[in-house]
């Protein structure tokens, strides 16, 4: 990604929260549009009137539409591959049938499926939207009754071990929170990524590569039965550089540059995207000839990009409060139990990480920053406010993030919902007691010293599984999302070498409460979080993933394996690249 | 399991079938296109660079199929969404070992072999293709070496293969380059129709799902291979289709639609014609919903030309696809029955992808040249009801060694043979008039109180294979009871079922009413456009059986805007 390097933050939350705040009801009229109308009326027929026999009404009902604009392009060495230009309106019902303490929802059958959302009139025909809200109401409904019926089933007979709610109360908000319309100009966007990608041409030793410009405009509109309504924009546009080569010894190699932004004069002008994407070759040319690393544990500095991209995958994961679905069937409910239940559950009030860090969660942050903080929104997904939430103190775990789902000891909503599911928003990691860059890469030395060590490691690029999505080709060895795209070894005299074809084989989030030391600046980073709660929110409904910003400071840990990723090696290219001249 | 989903049949045509062997598409292009031409030079740089190692390929093809997309949706009046999307996709075939022997050869007891690569493909730049067909062709190279290594233990391992024809056929190269044709869709003006098109739908407050889209692609494919084929061809294909759907009071749903489907813009239908069918829709609709249910049942019935279309498709297409009389897991229906007679006398079976219209209406499953780089032609399969001939790829097969131009697939697949476009022609065909009190005689001489009459279908599958019952199933959604009087009554609820060879025996006679059936089959190459175009058909047994029903209950609450019920009100 492109960002920069910033000061470290002297206080986070309250203040940029109220800036954000001042926002709302700048445009109220803007809650009486004719969808949101529609969205209205036909929820107060809902329910005042929908009712199956003598089952029971709906106690909640949410509706959240999405109106969503793409232009995008993919392109590679200067030619188009793909473009996609459209528009759609999707709607997603949030039926609650029982009571907030026992309802339809949190129960996942072996023999369910998703519904999904259902497509809306894009235009302000009342009459159809209604007709569309109608039809889709009815379906939620019923689906809610028959899993119910189907959870109280299932749990007559168990005793469940810890007694959560399903849903929280929270109180009824109102706002608007527009944000300049984003140009979906189709051509400007294959203009840019034909360009982009010329930077790749003339080098035949990038095997593949590929660049992508997504221009999204996103609006959510939201009533619910408890009185709340708001409008929210989600503009956003990235460019996604990624290339694939080969190193003399066969390992696949990855590296990739993104840029995302809420405007298009908020993006990286051209020549700064052209120079990241310079950097990127250069760096993927060392790496073809650097040497691989068999095996090493010890002290090892994650710097910039590599610090967030592991606070991200590892850490940020394990701070969404999440229950594990009530199931039908033992097996899969033992699946669900062991695959998803998060650890961190049970470590509230423990040290979970360093006492030098804290971390808060701040959807509120001042979005317009240099970088941007792009996690940024005035509402959430269930209607409650943003709010900065302390996560860790000190290193000690305080809470989780959550939305009106409850989690065992989470009873009530952060803020959080994201979609269909919890998620970060901005999640700032905040030092105490940073180091200089050189008092940090002095303390490496100084670990390994005390080892008698040949040598520490320094990670500056990770792999990223938002960016693996996008490479072209086949899996391995980069293709490892844990895998370390830029690492060097750093010797005692200072000089470093650069390492290749090397993981993190074990790393969880345990190791996070053996980081010795921390930088005193931090690095914003953007990215997508995958939580288990946004797995499971995937497996239920197709939602896209939504960007968290990551600001961390480098992070000293005392003890990591790093190794040569598992199985084997490919073979470098039989046939010789087109362009290469061959002696 | 191959099917067919639907896309609509077209207007029954009062005529007999007349083929009109126009090739599609537009003028050759006058010079040679720079992105075969950008290909063929990496196609030939890489046999020569491989030609070298211990185990060279001997055969490789390149695949790149463009295809630009405008759609458009509406429903109840409104647009629901549109977009324009445009994509490029590679295809790879590279064997190495021999025609006898190759790394395609099925291996028993595995899943059955896939080598397409499927990647993005940039086109309209030389390096940038070329170093995609480059990075692809040596994984697809390494690949294939390992595969030759696992189908020759495997060869050895197991019995002798009873069918030893071996794995690929020579071909004649060919040369053919046409412009590439453009999209014509106004979307604006697509926009406001499909408002047009289902904003009658609003005046019916039993219709729950109404709706209308404009499906307009142009596939463009370059294709080059070490044989010498240099092709490059441009089809356009415009689909509009109007469906509609509502629900019994029992819960079952009961869909309408209507499909349209031209190889230009013009060739689709004057709004009229289309706000007709949109009536039509309706009224069938309502008329499904009070319709009776059908118990199982056999006995003489009448097909209507799509429904014929379809069933001739299912039924006896898919068994005549060369490699299911080969692969030993497929039943081999027809393997041994060459020279024997499987229909009616008075009935020939022809594909013929090179046709493009009948009776005025466009033939989706035409085109010009096949996946593997074999010119289209006309195939007598059966001939006076005797087979004569099978759907060959470039996999051969006992007694038919080469293609016949049907290796046919959608994008990473590996072509395999399949249907193009279907034509069944009738040696003494039989007015609709005579049809009827034929029928009406076969249900008095067998003792029925009833026949039935199906007009319309919405597609269907059917199983080639041993593990399971050699089936097939035909979901019809417009079926009439023939009482003995000759009076009809709409019935809902079944699917038409049965085996092949049976199903032929009872065929009795084919009407003069010819329709066509326009669709997307689905088998294990992908699914590819095809047609069918059918007379009606009497025969003498049928059997239907229950079709599945949704256990949902119609909407609870009266559509929004309608007089309130008394259940709302409550």
């Amino acid at each position: 990604m492109i960002a920069g390097r910033r000061k470290r933050r002297a206080a986070v939350g309250g203040c940029v929260a109220a800036c954000m705040l001042a926002a709302l009801g700048a445009n109220g009229q803007e809650t009486r549009s004719v969808l949101m109308k529609a969205l209205a009326d036909e929820l107060e027929r809902t329910m005042a009137h929908l009712r199956l026999g003598n089952a029971e009404p709906p106690y909640f009902v949410a509706y959240r539409v999405v109106d969503s604009a793409v232009a995008s392009a993919w392109a590679s060495m200067g030619a188009t591959i793909q473009t996609d230009h459209r528009a759609n309106r999707w709607l997603a019902v949030d039926m609650r049938v029982g009571s907030p303490t026992l309802d339809n929802t949190g129960f996942v059958s072996r023999g369910w499926w998703s519904r999904g959302a259902r497509g809306l009139p894009i235009g302000d025909d009342y009459l159809q939207l209604r007709r569309a809200i109608w039809l889709a109401t009815d379906g939620a409904y019923k689906n809610a009754l028959d899993q119910l019926a189907r959870k109280r089933a299932a749990l007559q007979n168990k005793t469940q071990a810890e007694q959560v709610a399903d849903f929280s109360a929270a109180a009824p908000f109102r706002g608007v929170a527009r944000q300049p319309a984003l140009a979906l100009d189709a051509r400007r966007v294959r203009d840019l990524a034909e360009q982009v990608s010329r930077a790749v041409q003339g080098k035949p030793r990038i095997h593949l590569s590929a660049v992508e410009v997504r221009a999204t405009q996103s609006t959510v509109s939201y009533v619910n039965s408890e009185g709340s309504s708001f409008v929210r924009d989600e503009p956003l546009v990235s460019v996604h550089v990624v290339a694939r080569t080969q190193a003399e010894g066969g390992s696949e190699l990855v590296d990739f540059v993104h840029a995302d932004a809420r405007a298009w004069n908020q993006l990286p002008s051209r020549r700064e995207l052209l120079l990241e994407v310079e950097r990127m070759l250069d760096r993927l040319a060392r790496r073809r000839l650097a040497v691989a690393l068999t095996r090493y544990a010890g002290p090892v500095l994650f710097e910039g990009q590599a610090a967030a991209e592991l606070v991200a995958q590892v850490l940020a994961p394990r701070l969404v409060g999440f229950r594990v679905p009530v199931s039908d069937s033992d097996s899969f409910g033992r699946f669900l139990a062991d695959e998803f239940r998060n650890p961190f559950l049970d470590k509230i009030g423990a040290r979970v990480l360093a006492r030098s860090l804290s971390v808060v969660d701040d959807p509120a942050a001042k979005a317009e920053t240099e970088p941007p903080f792009l996690g940024s929104y005035v509402v959430d997904d269930d209607g409650v406010p943003a709010q900065p939430t302390p996560l860790i103190q000190n290193g000690i775990l305080k809470t989780l993030l959550t939305s009106r789902a409850p989690a065992p000891g989470l009873p009530k909503s952060t803020g959080n919902r994201r979609g269909d599911a919890a998620a970060p928003s901005n999640l700032l990691i905040v030092p105490r007691g940073g180091l200089s860059d050189d008092a940090l890469r002095a303390e490496l030395l100084s670990l390994v010293s005390e080892r008698e060590g040949e040598f520490g490691v320094v990670v500056r690029r990770m792999a990223s599984p938002r960016m693996l999505a996008k490479v072209p080709g086949s899996y391995g060895g980069d293709d490892d999302s844990r895998s370390l795209t830029l690492a060097y070894k750093v010797f005692p005299d200072g000089a470093e070498e650069l390492i290749v074809d090397a993981v993190l084989p074990d790393f969880d989030e345990r190791h996070f409460r053996d980081v010795v030391a921390v930088s005193a600046t931090t690095h914003r980073y953007h990215t997508a979080v995958r939580s288990p709660a946004a797995v499971i929110a995937r497996l239920l409904r197709d939602e896209s993933d939504k960007l968290t910003t990551i600001d961390t400071p480098s992070l000293l840990f005392e003890d990591v394996t790093v190794r040569h990723p598992p199985g084997s090696i490919p073979q470098p290219p039989v046939l010789p690249h087109p362009l290469e001249v061959r002696p | 399991m191959v099917s067919s989903t639907p896309r609509a049949p077209a207007l029954p045509l009062r005529a007999t079938v007349l083929v009109a062997a126009i090739v599609v598409g537009m003028a050759p292009a006058a010079a040679a296109d720079v992105t075969l031409k950008a290909m063929a030079r990496e196609l030939d740089r890489s046999m020569r660079a491989l030609a070298d190692r211990p185990t060279p390929p001997y055969y490789l093809s390149y695949e790149i199929v463009e295809d630009r997309v405008v759609s458009v949706k509406g429903a109840f009046g409104s647009l629901t969404r549109w977009s324009e999307t445009a994509s490029r996709t590679l295809d790879i075939d590279l064997r190495v070992g021999d025609y006898n022997l190759d790394n395609t050869h099925p291996v028993r007891g595995a899943r059955p072999f896939q080598s397409a690569s499927l990647d993005v493909a940039p086109v309209g730049n030389d390096e940038a293709l070329r170093s995609v067909l480059w990075y692809w062709t040596d994984k697809r190279y390494k690949q294939a070496l390992e595969r030759l290594t696992v189908v020759k233990t495997n060869v050895k391992v197991n019995v002798k293969e009873e069918d030893t024809t071996g794995d690929f056929s020579p071909a004649k190269a060919e040369k053919f380059e046409e412009r590439r044709v453009p999209l014509e869709v106004d979307r604006a003006a697509w926009e406001e129709k499909v408002r047009a098109y289902t904003a009658p739908f609003q005046a019916t407050p039993h219709v729950y799902g109404g709706s209308a889209s404009l499906l307009a692609n142009v596939e463009t494919r370059w294709y080059v291979n070490s044989d010498g084929s240099r092709i490059k061809v441009s089809q356009p294909y415009y689909r509009l289709t109007v469906s509609a759907s509502t629900k019994a009071e029992d819960g079952m749903n009961l869909p309408r639609f209507q499909e349209w489907f031209a190889f230009t813009p013009a060739g689709l239908p004057a709004d009229s014609e289309v706000l007709t069918a949109v009536a039509k829709i309706t009224a069938d609709l309502a008329a499904l919903r009070a319709a009776p249910l059908v118990d199982p049942y056999t006995g003489p019935a009448i097909l209507s030309g799509a429904a014929s279309g379809v069933f001739f498709h299912e039924i006896l297409g898919h068994r005549l696809e060369g490699h299911r009389q080969k692969l030993v897991d497929e039943s081999q229906t027809f393997k041994r029955m060459v020279g024997e007679s499987v229909l009616p006398e008075a009935f020939s079976v022809i594909f013929d992808p090179t046709a493009t219209r009948v009776g005025g209406v466009d033939l989706m499953g035409a085109y010009r040249y096949d996946n593997q780089g074999v010119k289209a032609r006309r195939v007598p399969v059966i001939e006076r009801g005797v087979l004569a001939n099978f759907l060959m790829s470039r996999m051969p097969i006992k007694g038919f060694a080469r293609s016949n131009g049907h290796g046919r697939k959608n994008v990473g697949h590996l072509p395999v043979a399949r249907q193009s476009n279907l034509l069944v022609e009738v040696a003494n065909p039989v007015p609709r008039a005579e049809l009827e009190a034929r029928l009406l005689a076969m249900i008095e001489a067998q003792g029925k109180s009833f026949g039935l009459y199906f007009e319309d279908i919405q597609g269907g599958f059917t199983t080639t294979r041993r593990l399971m019952p050699n089936a097939f199933n035909v979901n019809p959604v417009l079926v009439y009871r023939m009482y003995r009087d000759g009076a009809k009554e709409l019935v809902r609820g079944v699917d038409l079922i049965g085996t092949p060879l049976t199903a032929f025996s009872k065929i009795v006679a084919g009407g003069t009413e010819v329709a066509v059936f326009n669709g997307i089959c689905g088998a294990e190459s992908g699914s590819v456009p095809v047609a069918a175009v059918s007379p009606a058909l009497l025969v003498s047994q049928i059997e239907v059986q229950k079709k599945g029903k949704s256990q949902d209950r119609a909407p609870i609450l009266a559509p929004p805007g309608a007089t309130p019920r008394a259940e709302d009100r409550s």
